[in-house]
């Protein structure tokens, strides 16, 4: 029955598909492919940063910076009002229960005075997203404007973008974001995911280059009288000490990848000192971390629900203090503390320091610093696609303007109001009506804003400065590389594997034979395609 | 058959007068029977929408399909895509696990709803049996992610058996994530689940068998098991017969959720299912060629499992799932 429902969907796509497209369209088929620097400088929008807010503590050699006080003057970024009336469409993802729609939300009303025209947004879960986009994309009903997470791109995305989607880099192009004085705020880093067959077609949301940390109880750590670790052998030993599942509390939830930084990852590709492209799989970085892991299954240190594959309860474990360390997105930090501390006032959550498994110096192989690109419809005419980037501009507005504020915390007094050091903080009515919809649509250059939480501010813009200076940027950084459909299964098979022999399902000596295997199974092919796409682009 | 009456009417009578400027046969025959054609013809119209147009779809198992040029667009690449499947050794290991749990299931699961019945029929009390019908078909009602769950909560590694052991200074048991316990954990599971379910055919099946003969038997002196083997079962028999072949033809299908979501606690090499495997190779990448192909592949193993027990059926004169 299952099979059916699903070849239900899979097929009506498939013939709606036909239908809509007919015949005689040309999109690339996939060959995968790379785009070289060059040809991406030359569509790339021009950096051109302003500051509005001075921040209390400024980002270190590029890190991100913090702000401890909120600015109590706003300043009006964004002059004129940047629809010309209208409705736009627009589909978003929520994380987070979907708030009251248009007509039952004051937010909304509030912010679409302001944008002059009215934004309906399609609010979809977070996680049927990517099916969803898939499918719209297939019959070509997308909305206006569209933002796309980048971790859940649909698969032969770069065939239909072009299909689909306006080309920007006519209205974007260097000096050309300067029309979008916030757009051009953005680093350039940041653009690269935007950019399809040598052409730009969205605008991003920044996010940061470190996607996780490890996260510790630090709370708990104090209670326990315990340090965070500065090599493998102390996290081990720290393990032993503060697991004790006959109360209910293990050590550890899901670590493998930071360990796999721990032990010296240079990144999923990389060249050897002999120049030959390498896999990490290949790398006796992950051949060590999957010993080690192994060992914290073998332990019992590891939480039983992960050991079950389940994933779903990780943040709740930690938070009841289940589970005193786990790897997760550094967004989560901020989340913890906003559902925690209300109610638990003790809280503590920090990232762990950066260490080397052999306590020497430590590197963190960063990931492209794109979290959403916002996309517009092919047929929208330029004057339409003019304002819609204005509504993009609009969303970008850094803290210490007018618009950061009303996206983020509504009017003040109505759906938030300020505390006696001046942060703000949304009330009632503001978090039932409030999340992430125009917010997402673009952002400003990574900044740690939660004023509200000083300590937090101040724990994450060190833990950011000492991982900046650590950073190990892989060779195909800032390239989009698109891989060969024929090898899409390799990863989630490798994962399988390795998941056997850490939770001891397969013998440890069968770690050995993970890169051999790999290499069988196509990844010679796919070291191949890399090495030419990163010859082509001259690293 | 209720309607087996309505086709096989008697032929008018050899005497009576044909009527003049006689209309053709089909007409006649629409005439007749144009009240049942057009109760039936919202379930075939459903039937063509939703199952016939589709199947058309499958052609893109001959493509290099992507979903933005659309089959039209599509180059055609022959049996490319079920030469990769054939000779994906994944394919194989997941083939060889799905058969090994329908056979496990054919023997541990097939027969438990029809022991159900026989319990559920001998109990007098109609409020009792009104009682634990309700019982047992209710956990049919939950979805697959909310019976996972039960099962973690309660025997899983955090569970509350295992947390009762470990307080109490036991050391726990591990049955959710151990490979070898695999298939007794999702045949317990499905029992829990559908036994109840499945067992209402059976139910059917007894309640039109005429309690006369029971007296007739018991009169000739035979006792609870006689009159179980010789009138009870031989009324079940042609029932269980075609729910064996209906369930041979799903031999490749032995459920999805239910796989998809134990997969990672005991791993690929135990818990990849027919069904798993298309997904995570065919869907997740939108590679729907391929999972059209895999798809083509399971309907004719299906297709040719039915037929060859139905064939089998008949030489053991029984009536199967149709008739010649």
């Amino acid at each position: 029955m299952i099979l059916n429902r699903r070849g239900f969907f899979s097929l009506t796509a498939a013939v709606g598909g036909t239908v809509v497209v007919g015949c005689g369209s040309s999109a690339q088929q996939h060959t995968g492919s790379a785009l070289d620097a060059d040809a991406l400088s030359r569509v790339l929008p021009a950096h051109v940063p302003v500051e509005f807010a001075k921040p209390d503590l400024p980002g270190v050699g590029g890190s991100a910076p913090g702000y401890l006080s909120f600015p109590r003057e706003l300043v009006a970024a964004v002059k004129d009002k940047p629809l010309k009336g209208g409705e736009v469409t627009a589909m978003t993802p929520a994380f987070w229960p979907v708030p009251p729609g248009l007509g039952e939300n004051s937010y909304y009303d509030v912010v679409n005075e302001r944008l002059g025209g009215v934004v309906k947004f399609d609010l979809v879960q977070g996680s049927d997203y990517a099916a969803k986009l898939a499918a719209l994309m297939a019959a070509k009903q997308v909305p206006e404007l569209t933002v796309m997470p980048t971790f859940t791109i649909p698969p032969r995305f770069s065939e239909g973008v072009g299909e689909v989607f306006r080309d920007l880099t006519d209205f974007l192009a260097g000096d050309k974001v300067k029309d979008y004085p916030l757009l051009a705020n953005i680093p350039t880093d940041a653009w690269n995911a935007c950019v399809y067959g040598g052409r730009l077609y969205g605008v991003p949301f920044p996010d940061k280059l470190f996607p996780e940390a490890l996260f510790y109880r630090s709370d708990l750590f104090e209670q326990l009288g315990v340090e965070p670790p500065k090599s493998a052998d102390e996290f081990a030993a720290l393990c032993k000490e503060i697991n004790d599942p006959a109360n209910n509390r293990w050590a550890v939830g899901d670590v493998f990848r930071s360990v796999v930084r721990m032990f010296g990852s240079p990144g999923d590709w990389s060249r050897d000192p002999s120049g030959k492209v390498v896999n990490v799989i290949e790398t006796e970085a992950y051949t060590e971390a999957v010993k080690f892991t192994r060992g914290l299954y073998e332990a019992g240190y590891v939480h039983p629900d992960l050991v079950a594959g389940t994933t779903t309860r990780l943040k709740e474990l930690f938070a009841g203090g289940q589970m005193l360390i786990y790897q997760d997105g550094l967004g989560a930090w901020r989340e913890a503390l906003a559902q925690q501390r209300p109610t638990n006032p003790g809280f503590g959550m920090e990232a762990m320091p950066l260490f080397a498994h052999d306590g020497g110096k430590p590197g963190y192989p960063v990931s492209p610093p794109t979290a959403m690109v916002t996309l517009i419809r092919k047929d929208v005419p330029d004057d339409r696609v003019r304002e819609l980037l204005g509504v993009a501009n609009f969303a970008a507005a850094p803290i210490g303007t007018e618009e950061h504020f009303l996206l983020r915390y509504g009017t003040e007094g109505k759906h938030s109001a300020r505390d006696a050091s001046g942060s703000p903080d949304l009330n009632e009515l503001g978090r039932k009506e409030i999340t992430l919809t125009y917010g997402f649509l673009s952002g400003p250059p990574d900044a740690i804003v939660e004023t509200q939480y000083p300590d937090y501010v101040e724990s994450l813009h060190g833990w950011l400065s000492d991982a900046y200076e650590h950073q190990i940027k892989p060779p195909t950084f800032g390239l989009r590389i698109e891989e060969p459909a024929e090898h899409s299964k390799l990863p989630k098979q490798f994962e399988d594997r390795t998941n056997d022999i850490l939770r001891g399902r397969t013998p440890v000596d069968q770690v050995g034979k993970l890169a051999e295997d790999w290499r069988k199974a196509g990844g010679d092919e796919l070291r191949e395609f890399y090495d030419k796409a990163l010859s082509d682009a001259g690293r | 058959m209720p309607g087996a009456d309505l086709l096989a009417r008697p032929a008018p009578a050899a005497g009576r007068p044909a009527p003049p400027n006689r209309s053709p046969r089909w007409v006649r025959r629409l005439r007749r029977d144009w009240v049942l054609l057009v109760m039936v013809a919202p379930a075939i119209l459903l039937l063509a929408v939703f199952h016939y147009v589709p199947l058309l779809g499958n052609v893109v198992a001959f493509q290099d399909y992507s979903p933005y040029v659309g089959i039209a667009g599509s180059p055609w690449i022959g049996f490319t895509n079920f030469e990769r499947i054939l000779t994906d050794p994944g394919f194989w290991d997941a083939t060889v696990n799905t058969l090994t749990i329908t056979a496990f299931q054919l023997v541990f699961y097939f027969p438990v709803p029809i022991g159900l019945a026989l319990l559920v029929h001998s109990l007098l009390s109609p409020r009792l049996r009104m009682l634990v019908q309700g019982v047992v078909y209710l956990p049919h009602f939950f979805s697959w992610v909310l019976v996972i769950t039960l099962f973690q909560q309660m025997i899983g590694g955090a569970g509350v058996l295992n947390q009762f052991l470990r307080s109490h200074g036991f050391s726990p048991v591990d049955v959710m994530t151990d490979p070898d316990l695999f298939l007794v954990l999702v045949t317990a599971q499905s029992v829990w689940k559908d036994a109840g379910w499945g067992a209402i055919v059976f139910l059917a099946a007894l309640s039109t068998v005429d309690t006369s003969l029971y007296e007739a038997a018991a009169v000739d002196g035979a006792g609870r098991w006689r009159r179980l083997w010789h009138v009870t079962l031989p009324a079940l028999i042609p029932v269980v017969v075609l729910l064996l072949i209906l369930r041979l033809g799903e031999a490749l299908t032995v459920g999805f959720e239910q796989f998809l979501l134990q997969r990672d606690a005991v791993g690929a090499a135990t818990a990849e299912v027919l069904d798993t495997y298309v997904y995570f190779t065919g869907v997740v990448n939108s590679d729907f060629a391929y999972a059209a192909a895999a798809g083509l592949v399971k309907g004719l193993v299906g297709l040719a499992l039915v037929l060859a027990a139905n064939k089998v059926a008949h030489l053991a004169g029984e009536q199967g799932v149709y008739s010649r």
